[in-house]
């Protein structure tokens, strides 16, 4: 045997891997062969030298993340996905600050405001022109103003929106009894739909889903693009944007509901989370009002068209058809806004740099 | 004192989330570290370790106790961190000292496969690190086989069980790993002191 050969059986030579045979072959070429010695104290080393490798700790977050895993596998729910009946303390405070807010004249729904409220603001009827009540629209109102003032997104930043309609075509309201998929996470593990926000299955109840926290981290500007990242993942959407003094970073995020876990359990990951509150308002009886009132436009609409005799658009007519098309449309658009609103989570994130 | 890792396993697979957390403590240390060693970075470790426990809390009521529970997480936390490394070798370009599978067998290519990359040669890390940093620089095949063998203790068949690949490969492609490992080590303890040290 060449010492080549006898280089190839080194290493299961020092682990003791070769029959007896080959065993003495190589303990006789060695005790001949000086290279092939030192090409054998070469290997030794490395393998002494990998095996002496220590063993590495990791790090606390390590250790709370798996608790965190271990706990919601076991069906223990972490605090922000307990029933909702836990939140009514919560709710209880809410309803107190909005209170006072209104007390005071504090309510503005200006450039902080949740952009989704404000847009279905903008296409709510109001009450005197097409009968609809609108007290489903100061439900949602109070809401953001919560949030606003809670968060303090209300002034000082400007909003750069970068989606026009929360609404999603083509998704089916979860009262036609479709429920939302399980979203797989960055890890490829999978988050079952968040239980708090979970509707009611044939309650006829509706509503929108509403939550806010601060987020005290490192590097504001990466921890956004990564936040960024994981909503885009989640098949979510950044609505909403707003650069604040102190490097103050605040971020409004419409969110399929069943990704809700993941994206706390990132944040709880990017930094410390603060002020964690969640909120959600029954629109069944507002759904019910819209879709009264689109059959009202409907009905309306065939009745200009019967009177007017397809006159040209020009004429006085045919301007009220047009103005009861744009009321169908803008009350359209409400609908599905409020019908794709338990899908969603409407959540409003304040990235603040450790002080 | 603290219950009987037999306790501990019994509770456990009665869905007693908190003694399985006590399984954790003694083991979450060597879990994670063969994770690092496979993986390379802490994200990935991180993560696959996490999978490991989850999956052992997930499926403890079948763990018959045929070996120590040490093993057993072992087992997962090396399926898991295989599977991971192949499902990326898939997406990844060949890599310069990956074995050619031919009809004859596993064969090592014939080009040099290691060059200096500025920044390692010019990198002042402690010896250990440069060692990891090495085995991360094998292909996926030859790092599992070193680490299974050198951090695990895994035996032959063990290896070759994990694996799915017969006793030869594993002797022949350790050997190479191994061979690869010194060519790498040699290379860079010339040009650093620390390396040397930590070898002498």
């Amino acid at each position: 045997m060449t010492c080549r050969d006898i280089q190839q059986l080194l290493s299961p030579y020092i682990d003791q891997a070769l029959d007896p045979s080959e065993m003495n072959l190589v303990a006789s070429h060695l005790t001949k062969c000086p290279a092939c010695r030192s090409e054998l104290a070469e290997l030794e080393a490395v393998i002494t030298a990998v095996q002496n490798l220590p063993v590495v700790e990791p790090s606390a977050e390590f250790r709370q993340n798996l608790r965190k895993k271990l706990h919601q596998t076991a069906g223990i729910r972490p605090w922000y996905r307990q029933p909702v009946a836990s939140w009514l303390p919560l709710g209880a405070a809410v309803a107190v600050l909005i209170m006072v807010a209104y007390s005071l004249n504090i309510g503005p729904m200006d450039k902080g405001e949740f952009m989704a409220t404000r847009q279905l603001q903008e296409t709510t009827p109001s009450a005197d022109t097409n009968g609809v009540n609108a007290a489903g629209g100061e439900l949602i109102t109070e809401s953001f103003t919560m949030n606003s003032e809670g968060l303090g997104m209300g002034g000082g930043g400007e909003i750069e929106v970068t989606a026009a309609s929360p609404a999603e075509p083509g998704r089916k309201p979860a009262a036609e009894g479709k429920e939302v998929s399980p979203t797989t996470g960055r890890n490829g593990i999978k988050s079952a739909p968040a239980m708090a926000f979970t509707p009611s299955e044939g309650t006829g109840e509706q509503w929108q889903n509403y939550a806010s926290l601060v987020l005290v981290t490192g590097d504001v500007i990466v921890v956004q693009r990564r936040l960024e990242r994981e909503v885009y993942y989640l098949r979510g959407q950044v609505v909403g944007r707003a650069e604040k003094p102190n490097g103050v970073v605040g971020m409004e995020i419409k969110l399929p509901i069943a990704g809700i876990d993941s994206l706390v359990t990132i944040l709880q990951d990017l930094g410390e989370v603060q002020n964690y509150l969640i909120d959600r308002r029954e629109v069944s009886n507002q759904l019910k009002q819209l879709t009264a009132r689109l059959a009202e436009l409907d009905e309306a609409m065939v009745r200009e068209k019967v009177n007017s005799g397809n006159v040209p658009a020009a004429t006085g007519v045919a301007g009220t058809t047009i103005n009861l098309a744009e009321e169908r449309e803008r009350v359209n658009r409400e609908l599905d806004l409020l019908r794709a609103g338990p899908l969603w989570v409407y959540l409003q994130v304040e990235l603040r740099p450790i002080p | 004192m603290g219950l009987s890792e037999d306790v501990l396993i019994s509770r456990s697979k009665q869905g007693d989330v908190r003694a399985f957390e006590q399984l954790v403590e003694q083991y979450d240390k060597h879990v994670y570290t063969i994770a690092y060693r496979f993986m390379g970075n802490h994200e990935d470790a991180s993560d696959l370790a996490q999978d490991a426990f989850v999956r052992a809390f997930q499926s403890i009521s079948n763990f018959r106790g045929d070996s120590s529970f040490k093993t057993w997480i072992y087992h997962i936390i090396t399926n898991i961190c295989r599977d991971e490394l192949r499902k990326r070798k898939k997406r990844q370009t060949i890599s310069l000292d990956e074995p050619l599978f031919t009809e004859e067998g596993e064969m090592q290519r014939q080009t040099e496969d290691w060059t200096y990359a500025p920044e390692r040669v010019f990198e002042e890390k402690e010896g250990e690190t440069r060692i990891h940093h090495i085995i991360q620089s094998l292909s996926p095949e030859y790092r599992m086989v070193v680490v299974m063998r050198e951090i695990q203790g895994l035996s032959y068949d063990e290896i070759a069980a994990h694996l799915g690949c017969s006793l030869g490969t594993v002797k022949s492609r350790l050997s190479r790993a191994r061979i690869a490992l010194r060519d790498r080590l040699r290379a860079e303890m010339e040009l650093s002191p620390a390396l040397s040290r930590l070898m002498s």
